[in-house]
């Protein structure tokens, strides 16, 4: 039941973040929200994992907060508040690090690449982190094109949330992986050895 | 462990160029250049220490490329280059980034040669390596602004200089890539391939 709740606000908060982001011409939320429907359109088994169950749930919640809470900030729209400001950047890593992840994951199911999930979070983390940076130089680069005012210390203290926000994803992620053991859930295939 | 005589000329040749430069910089009473020199030979004593401790025998190729990273950074504060050279700043990145990609290439290489679990193939490497060089590259940018808003160390001088380092290091990301694939990935000497020792394999062997 929770399953099938879960699966109709997972797609229910992408569909209304998808509007959003167009609406606001947002491209670095279309890019994430572009990713997740690849994954999912890549037939990656985002609800139904049998080999991996007790990833389930956590990756479940971890899959409808950040969409869920980007809509909600939207429609409150006082980007004024720290708070707020705060909070929309952490949800923008959460968002990033699990397209991350689910491109990762898709990786190592589907080609010669093989990791365990130690190995494959701490991956995606890095990742995430480094496309958010990416996407934070960029913007900085066409708003000083543009003749924006940009400062230095702006630039600094967007990356300095990245990585503050993308470790402390990856670290809130790693509290829910903790419970599970560890024992070879993405097993190599002899073929591979 | 025995250590070869390559990597102890390497560390006798890099310490006594730091150890010149350093006393040249505590001589014209510049600190951070001095701090920087010392750090510097600090660093380039962990390829002896580890080889030694039976860890780890990196490459020559990747000990002097690390020592021309250390050197040239050194030799960029104690003569002002930084401030009076406006490529030296680029030079310096794309050497150092160089030499974070290579190394993080060379660890991937080791996991899968020692690591039952992971398996990287051969396609994954640059796409790893530059994730792994723009990290390292915003890491350092952070540490840099990090130190001048705690402790005035002035090494960010303008947005411009901030986003061409990130650029370069990009940049260094990929020629250390195109320099795996096309080069180290082959292993024409067989360093890389016998780089981890005796207590790194069973490291890995126990923790991935």
């Amino acid at each position: 039941m929770w399953r099938s709740g879960f699966r109709a606000w997972f797609y229910f908060s992408v569909a209304a973040a998808l509007l959003v982001s167009v609406s606001t011409r947002d491209v670095q939320w279309l890019t994430l929200e572009a990713g997740i429907i690849a994954a999912i359109l890549g037939r990656y088994p985002l609800f139904d994992q049998p080999e991996e169950p007790k990833l389930q749930r956590p990756l479940t919640v971890f899959m409808v907060f950040p969409f869920t809470t980007y809509v909600l900030l939207h429609l409150v729209g006082r980007g004024d508040i720290v708070a707020l400001g705060l909070l929309r950047e952490l949800v923008t890593m959460m968002a990033t690090l699990l397209m991350c992840l689910f491109l990762i994951m898709i990786l190592v199911k589907r080609t010669s690449f093989h990791m365990n999930y130690r190995f494959v979070l701490g991956l995606a983390t890095v990742a995430a982190i480094s496309q958010a940076s990416l996407f934070a130089i960029l913007a900085a680069t066409y708003q000083m094109m543009e003749g924006a005012e940009v400062s230095n210390g702006e630039l600094m203290r967007s990356l300095v949330g990245i990585l503050a926000f993308g470790l402390l994803a990856g670290a809130l992620f790693k509290r829910d992986m903790r419970r599970m053991d560890y024992q070879d859930i993405l097993m190599v295939p002899e073929e591979a050895r | 462990m025995k250590v070869r005589r390559e990597t102890l000329s390497v560390l006798i040749a890099s310490e006594a160029l730091l150890a010149a430069m350093g006393a040249m910089a505590a001589g014209g009473g510049m600190r951070y250049p001095g701090t920087a020199a010392a750090m510097g030979a600090l660093v380039m004593a962990l390829p002896y220490v580890l080889e030694r401790a039976g860890w780890v025998r990196l490459p020559v190729f990747v000990q002097a490329w690390a020592s021309m990273a250390i050197g040239l950074h050194t030799f960029g504060l104690v003569w002002g280059l930084y401030d009076g050279t406006w490529w030296w700043d680029e030079l310096t990145h794309l050497v150092s980034s160089a030499l974070v990609g290579m190394m993080a290439a060379m660890a991937l290489h080791l996991f899968d040669l020692h690591s039952l679990k992971i398996k990287v193939p051969r396609w994954a490497y640059p796409l790893l390596i530059v994730t792994f060089s723009i990290f390292i590259g915003v890491v350092w940018e952070v540490a840099e602004f990090t130190g001048d808003v705690l402790a005035g160390t002035r090494m960010q001088y303008s947005l411009l200089d901030t986003l061409s380092d990130c650029y370069v290091d990009m940049l260094g990301g990929v020629a250390a890539s195109l320099l795996w694939v096309a080069w180290f990935w082959r292993d024409p000497t067989g360093e890389i391939g016998e780089a981890a020792q005796g207590k790194l394999i069973s490291r890995l062997q126990s923790l991935f």
